[in-house]
């Protein structure tokens, strides 16, 4: 079934269309999410922010760009604007035994590397965090990541490397040591 | 945004982009998405789903709902006449219904006398009315109209409290509704006896008991049944204070919080709700 018509199922009320455009989605809506905000509560709620707010307006969705792409768009706004309100610094973790297994077989990759590496990125300013988490993370592509965040492939490619090259400098600081 | 970059080759920038990557990777992995969970909170809030539903025991007879429904719209709008009307006529519009009740299911006529001075219970008058003969009719229906004198005012609310233990049979939710709605009508009037404001603010120790269960159970998560459980618990905490030794102002604030948090409209919205949701 296309897109399209399990949209305009959801128009008329159908639970399960709208489950089924949710399965289709929202794991990697919220996989994004937590990659932004690195708290399971947070990105759960931001999740089920941006679904309930996208079948809300979904009757005004002109459908010019894919459904995938109106709901990373909400997401992102949601995830922002919560981060925004609620500055959970303190609740953004490192998780010491990922960083452990990582750093087998290399210095580098140690506890305090990750730990300065995620300060570093918390610090970057939004509009360069938001592209790289996009980017290097989540692999999106520099079209699709315009797309959602409205604004030029172009600008995409320099905000990313903007922050890499901030956290290049991170990393040297680090080893320089 | 300054950067060393100028100090790096390419293939070593590459080198650090990538040992960023991936330790940011690891440190960012996201845990399973809860699906299922998330999915539910969506479609309540996208579907309009029906409100969270009360967990509720489900051994309920089909005939008990509506019959729970009826009998507590009945005794909620007793309830509401009480306490709506003046304070000195409280005893006469509570006791004709109260009359009419017991001409029906008096007891038989060796429990009379116990009937003026203990609680007879809901069983013994159901019982009484299958068991009474004709002859026995008008007997029984001069000595409830003297039941339900003036001159024994108490009586009425010592009669519906003793009927708190017989409102049986429907959920845990319905039967604590149920029972707290006739309490709440049977609050005793100014007149009352120390016998009568200790067995109601017995009672309602017991009830105040059951709501904190319930204000702590699944039931009480539901923001509006919360709410009503909290004011319930205010008005128990009061009512379980009358021990006889009172004065006006103590019926007046049970009365007041009644009347300005519409407690008793509550309780019936919420035993319809209840019994739906049985």
């Amino acid at each position: 079934m296309s897109e399209a018509h399990l949209i305009a199922r959801v128009l008329e009320g159908d639970r399960l269309a709208g489950r089924e455009l949710y399965d289709a989605h929202a794991p990697r809506v919220y996989r994004l999410a937590y990659r932004m905000t690195c708290d399971e509560d947070m990105a759960r709620e931001c999740t089920q922010d941006a679904f309930v707010r996208a079948f809300s307006k979904l009757g005004g969705f002109r459908q010019e760009a894919a459904f995938g792409t109106w709901i990373h768009r909400i997401a992102v706004s949601v995830v922002l604007q919560a981060m925004r309100s609620q500055r959970r610094r303190s609740a953004r973790f490192v998780d010491m035994e990922e960083a452990q297994h990582v750093a087998a077989g290399d210095d580098t990759h140690d506890a305090e590397l990750a730990s300065r590496l995620e300060r570093a990125v918390d610090e970057l300013p939004e509009i360069y965090r938001t592209p790289l988490i996009m980017h290097d993370l989540e692999g999106y592509t520099h079209a699709a990541i315009a797309d959602v965040l409205s604004i030029a492939e172009g600008t995409s490619k320099t905000r990313v490397a903007h922050a890499r090259a901030k956290l290049r400098d991170t990393l040297t600081a680090l080893r320089d040591r | 945004m300054t950067s060393r970059d100028g100090e790096r080759t390419p293939m070593e920038e590459e080198r650090m982009n990538e040992t960023i990557r991936q330790t940011l990777a690891a440190s960012r992995r996201p845990p399973e998405p809860p699906l299922d969970a998330m999915w539910v909170q969506i479609e309540q809030r996208a579907f309009g789903n029906a409100k969270p539903r009360l967990v509720l025991h489900t051994r309920t007879s089909r005939w008990f709902i509506p019959t729970l429904a009826a009998a507590a719209a009945l005794v909620f709008g007793v309830g509401l006449g009480w306490y709506a009307a003046p304070r000195n006529v409280v005893t006469q519009i509570v006791a004709p219904p109260v009359a009419t009740v017991a001409s029906v299911a008096t007891t038989p006529a060796s429990q009379h006398t116990a009937s003026t001075e203990a609680i007879p219970s809901n069983t013994e008058n159901a019982e009484s009315v299958a068991s009474a003969s004709p002859s026995q009719g008008s007997a029984r229906v001069q000595e409830a109209h003297s039941v339900a004198t003036p001159r024994s005012p108490d009586l009425t609310a010592a009669r519906l409290a003793s009927q708190f233990n017989d409102v049986g049979g429907g959920s845990e939710m319905s039967r604590y509704l149920a029972q707290t709605t006739l309490l709440l009508a049977s609050l005793p009037s100014g007149h009352a006896t120390a016998e009568s404001d200790t067995a109601v603010a017995t009672r309602a120790g017991e009830l105040l008991t059951q709501t904190h269960l319930l204000l702590d159970s699944k039931a009480g998560s539901d923001p509006t049944l919360h709410r009503l459980l909290e004011d319930l618990e205010l008005v128990l905490a009061q009512v379980a204070r009358l021990r006889g030794q009172r004065n006006g102002t103590d019926l007046q604030l049970i009365h007041q919080t009644l009347t300005a948090h519409d407690v008793l409209p509550r309780v019936h919205d919420a035993t319809i709700e209840a019994s739906i949701t049985d």
